[in-house]
């Protein structure tokens, strides 16, 4: 199909674009970087947006150790998460992850901080961000705010920023040194949405942490030993009835994320 | 608004609007018709071309994203009517049926051999997701793309 016809801005800063959303007052205006999950939309008919303002050539790119966080710039693609080798090492559940968005064009494009934007339950990096924990970095028209990755996913495509809002950055906290990693997807077919996904963390100091995707509105955390965090996640995740994935069967298949997830994690920790 | 860009070295200036795909803007107006419509949604991989270089799904980009890059469609490839050496083991091993999905998947398995993710088979096929093709099975092409790759392997 054929979009419906939209305004289109490529402002040169971020005070720009914020300016032109804060100035859209009853349009809707949205904020386009990769566009992968934007463009289909758009020519599916699922996003009828009136302004499109372009921050691809922002240079909000780039990732880098500050304060014992790292600062993943917006616009990092997938595939700089998934191939460099700067990003292995500091953000291995990153990269572990990157490699199950969509296909490699879309990872060519695609960008980090559309990803927690855009907020699909069912994507990976909101997944891999909440894991770590941290902050989101959004410019607005009263300057910069912080938004704990705790309280950043409100539900399905729906996120803690305003509309006049930018998200600039994610800041992950670091992991324990020692801890271990690791990531683990089912979904239909090898580059399809996830039915389920799941992250873990081991740290040294024998805990972990699970996060679940694809399985509710949001991606779901959870925190506790190590043994018991995959009954953990059966007792509490309630995922919805669809036509072809029942109940019983994504609730199962979260189970089995989070449970091989963890048992990555271990052995990477152990490695 | 004006879009300026580059398609198989021929330069384009013309006023497109911000609503028209990469793709639609490749078929009807650069008269690249070797750029495939196939799901419009960035699943199937018939729309790939190079973008400055770097694989993308042509309907998963606006037009106006494209200004000032330079595009290469399957059509730049091959020198004088005569076709790459990835295209020769497509054509020798049958990996070429009804070629709807061809464009793409020569695109996109350069890219994958030009990075090293076509190492061994299983990562061949990974970097080969999202190309659909329904007709071969894909067998023959994974066959044609490691052969490609040996062959460049051993003339590098």
């Amino acid at each position: 199909m054929i979009p419906r016809p939209f305004d289109y801005e490529r402002p040169g800063s971020v005070e720009e674009a914020v300016s032109l959303l804060a100035a859209a007052s009853g349009r809707e205006a949205k904020l386009i970087a990769g566009g992968q999950s934007l463009v289909p939309m758009l020519s599916l008919g699922l996003a009828r947006p009136d302004l499109l303002v372009d921050i691809s050539r922002l240079e909000l790119d780039g990732i880098q150790a500050v304060d014992g966080r790292i600062r993943v710039g917006a616009t990092t693609c997938h595939r700089t998460l998934e191939l460099d080798p700067g990003v292995r090492s500091l953000l291995p559940l990153a990269a572990e992850a990157a490699w199950h968005v969509g296909n490699p064009r879309v990872r060519n494009r695609g960008t980090f901080g559309g990803s927690l934007a855009h907020a699909d339950p069912a994507a990976e990096l909101p997944v891999v961000a909440l894991a770590h924990g941290g902050e989101v970095v959004a410019r607005g028209v009263d300057g910069e705010r912080r938004i704990a990755l705790g309280e950043f996913f409100l539900g399905y495509l729906e996120t803690a920023l305003a509309p006049d809002e930018v998200l600039v950055a994610a800041e992950l906290e670091r992991l324990p040194e020692g801890s271990g990693v690791g990531f683990h997807e089912e979904a239909q077919r090898a580059d399809d949405f996830a039915l389920a996904c799941a992250a873990a963390v081991v740290k040294p100091d024998g805990g972990a942490r699970v996060v679940v995707g694809g399985v509710g509105d949001r991606p779901l955390r959870f925190d506790g030993a190590p043994d018991e965090l995959a009954a953990v996640v059966e007792a509490e995740v309630d995922p919805e009835e669809e036509a072809f994935v029942s109940a019983a069967f994504r609730r199962r298949l979260a189970v089995v994320c989070a449970r091989r997830a963890l048992a990555r994690a271990r052995q990477d920790a152990a490695a | 608004m004006t879009l300026e860009l580059v398609v198989n070295g021929r330069r384009f200036r013309e006023p497109v609007e911000p609503h028209v795909t990469l793709l639609r803007f490749l078929r009807e107006r650069a008269g690249a018709i070797d750029v495939k419509y196939g799901c419009g949604e960035g699943v199937c991989g018939a729309c790939t071309v190079l973008m400055d270089g770097v694989a993308v799904n042509a309907c998963s980009v606006l037009a106006v994203q494209a200004e000032g890059t330079t595009i290469e469609t399957v059509a730049a490839l091959g020198e004088n009517g005569s076709l790459h050496p990835l295209q020769q083991e497509l054509v020798e091993r049958g990996a070429v049926q009804c070629g709807f999905c061809t464009p793409g998947v020569v695109l996109g398995s350069l890219e994958a051999v030009r990075l090293g993710l076509a190492g061994d088979r299983p990562t061949l096929r990974r970097s080969l997701a999202g190309h659909l093709c329904r007709c071969t099975g894909y067998g023959k092409i994974v066959d044609a793309v490691e052969a490609y790759r040996d062959r460049e392997g051993a003339t590098s």
